[in-house]
């Protein structure tokens, strides 16, 4: 199964179950607004008619009617039948003594109901114990609270918050299973794609392998019989460039595979060795060379790959560096971090396209095929780690955290 | 020393019995994996230099065939892929396609080196 199937997965996953919570996220939420205003409705009703309000049917319909056939019936504080069925109190303040004057509910006891008006003098009005809205207003400089039940008027609300929660996880676990069935189907063109790309990459550089050693050895046997001259020289050259360029594109097609065989190693070791027998060449180069590698790090990868990288950093520098290259390796916190700095005259500023495949920054001479970067990227990458190039101070920085 | 180079390509085959002439060694050449048998038969060689690609007999039955006479092998690798390397047999040596000239000569000398002085030369080559 592919990264690419992968991904998509997840990200379609991700926008269904964020696309349905906004969804069903904004019906719930004006669910629950209109409830509000609908019990706002109801105790300004209240706070107008006072205690003829229970008596009285509802203020729309004044006179019994005939009831209309078909079509839905009175819903809501619309209902005639309102003042029978709300349930509620109000108290009333005069020098903050509270006095019940309506008491038409069965839940609270009527000193219950004097304390929690007490509790609510200082709002205007809102929900209240969950249920239950209130109001506060004042009428011929009294003040008053009114708190009404909505406990059945609220549960269809509650209900469809709850399944429409359920409702949004389903839909997601049901479209995670569903990709994954159709996924490969979806995905077969891809990974035939990608399958023949590496096939055809694989096949290429077996079919340029033996040519170019055939050709190298053709050309000793010139030179050993005729002597070497300028063109043998050249070709020489060239033969190396593409052989250079066969070995990284092979070991390219492995790594984007992103399968390692791992094992623990000292990489202080490993940088430390590599460090000492590259001295020889950086010498012979004319660039100074100085290290700085913190002892005892060990790390769980490749070591084959993690050796190549290396190396691979050295090549880099050892062609580009001018006059001088450091290199540290340090872990803090569980993070190891190595860094590789090459004096250049690079322009300042971020350089990550240098892992761009068949980069280069500056006029590459010969060998530079601008593969090597890349490979040290995958390489990196197939570690779980990460890396960044940089232009700073006049010294051009690959860091890499792994 | 006695070499005998088996790689399925003529015209390799042909430059490198020069080459190797040239660095005072004698050489024999085979182009499959037949050949390898029928001229071992006719007289042993210091070392066999290995395509892992030979045809007609398979490299590892090759390379056993060489490790029960006692002949060390050079194997020529043509495949970068660890995972279908390994469960080929391992050699004395190993040197990975394409390779010039200079390359082939150093690990003969290395070979050499370490076989007359006893040690199998896989410790040295490990690390790489």
């Amino acid at each position: 199964m592919n990264q690419a199937e992968k991904k998509f997965r997840l990200y379609a996953v991700i926008s269904v179950f964020v696309l349905l919570t906004i969804l069903l996220g904004i019906m719930n939420a004006v669910n629950f607004t209109l409830a509000s205003r609908d019990a706002d409705r109801v105790t300004e009703m209240i706070s107008e008619e006072g205690e003829r309000f229970f008596e009285k049917p509802g203020m729309m319909i004044p006179e019994k009617q005939p009831m209309q056939p078909g079509g839905l019936g009175p819903m809501g504080p619309n209902s005639p039948e309102l003042g029978a069925s709300i349930r509620y109190f109000t108290v009333s303040f005069e020098e903050n003594e509270g006095i019940l004057t309506a008491y038409h509910i069965y839940a609270v006891s009527e000193e219950e109901a004097l304390q929690w008006a007490s509790s609510l003098q200082k709002e205007k009005t809102g929900w209240t114990r969950g249920t239950y809205r209130y109001r506060v207003y004042k009428k011929d400089g009294v003040k008053y609270v009114t708190v009404i039940d909505q406990g059945r008027e609220l549960l269809p609300a509650y209900r469809t918050l709850i399944y429409s929660g359920c409702g949004i996880i389903a839909v997601t676990l049901l479209s995670w299973i569903f990709l994954k069935i159709v996924g490969k189907k979806l995905f077969a063109p891809i990974d035939e794609a990608d399958r023949r790309q590496k096939q055809f990459i694989e096949k290429a550089e077996r079919e340029f392998k033996l040519p170019l050693t055939v050709i190298s050895a053709d050309l000793e046997v010139m030179e050993r019989e005729s002597g070497p001259t300028d063109r043998t020289r050249s070709i020489r050259r060239q033969v190396r460039k593409m052989n250079a360029l066969v070995r990284k594109l092979g070991s390219l097609s492995v790594y984007e595979e992103k399968n390692v065989e791992k094992s623990r190693f000292s990489l202080s070791g490993l940088v430390s060795e590599q460090t000492e027998k590259s001295r020889g060449r950086f010498e012979k180069a004319g660039i100074r060379f100085s290290s700085d590698i913190q002892e005892g790090i060990m790390l769980n990868g490749e070591e084959d790959s993690i050796l190549q990288l290396i190396s691979e950093l050295f090549e880099n520098a050892l062609k580009y560096a001018r006059e001088e290259a450091m290199l540290a390796l340090k872990a803090e916190n569980g993070r190891i971090q190595l860094t590789m700095k090459n004096r250049t005259e690079l322009p300042e500023g971020p350089a990550d396209q240098v892992f761009d495949r068949f980069t280069t920054l500056e006029n590459a001479e010969d060998q530079a095929a601008g593969l090597g970067l890349a490979y040290v990227r995958d390489i990196v990458k197939a570690h779980n780690g990460r890396i960044h190039a940089e232009v700073k101070d006049h010294f051009f920085l690959l860091v890499i955290d792994l | 020393m006695q070499i005998l180079f088996a790689v399925p390509d003529r015209d390799l085959l042909s430059a490198y019995q020069i080459i190797l002439e040239d660095e005072n060694m004698k050489v024999r050449t085979a182009f499959d994996g037949t050949q390898i048998l029928s001229k071992l038969r006719e007289a042993p060689c210091d070392l066999l230099i290995l395509s892992d690609d030979i045809p007609r007999i398979s490299a590892p039955e090759i390379v056993r065939f060489a490790k029960d006479e006692k002949i060390p092998v050079l194997m020529l690798r043509t495949d970068p892929d660890r995972k279908k390397r390994s469960c080929l047999v391992e050699t004395e040596a190993e040197l990975g396609l394409p390779f010039e000239p200079s390359e082939l000569l150093e690990k003969i000398r290395l070979l050499e080196e370490s076989l007359s002085s006893g040690k199998s030369e896989e410790s040295i080559e490990e690390r790489r």
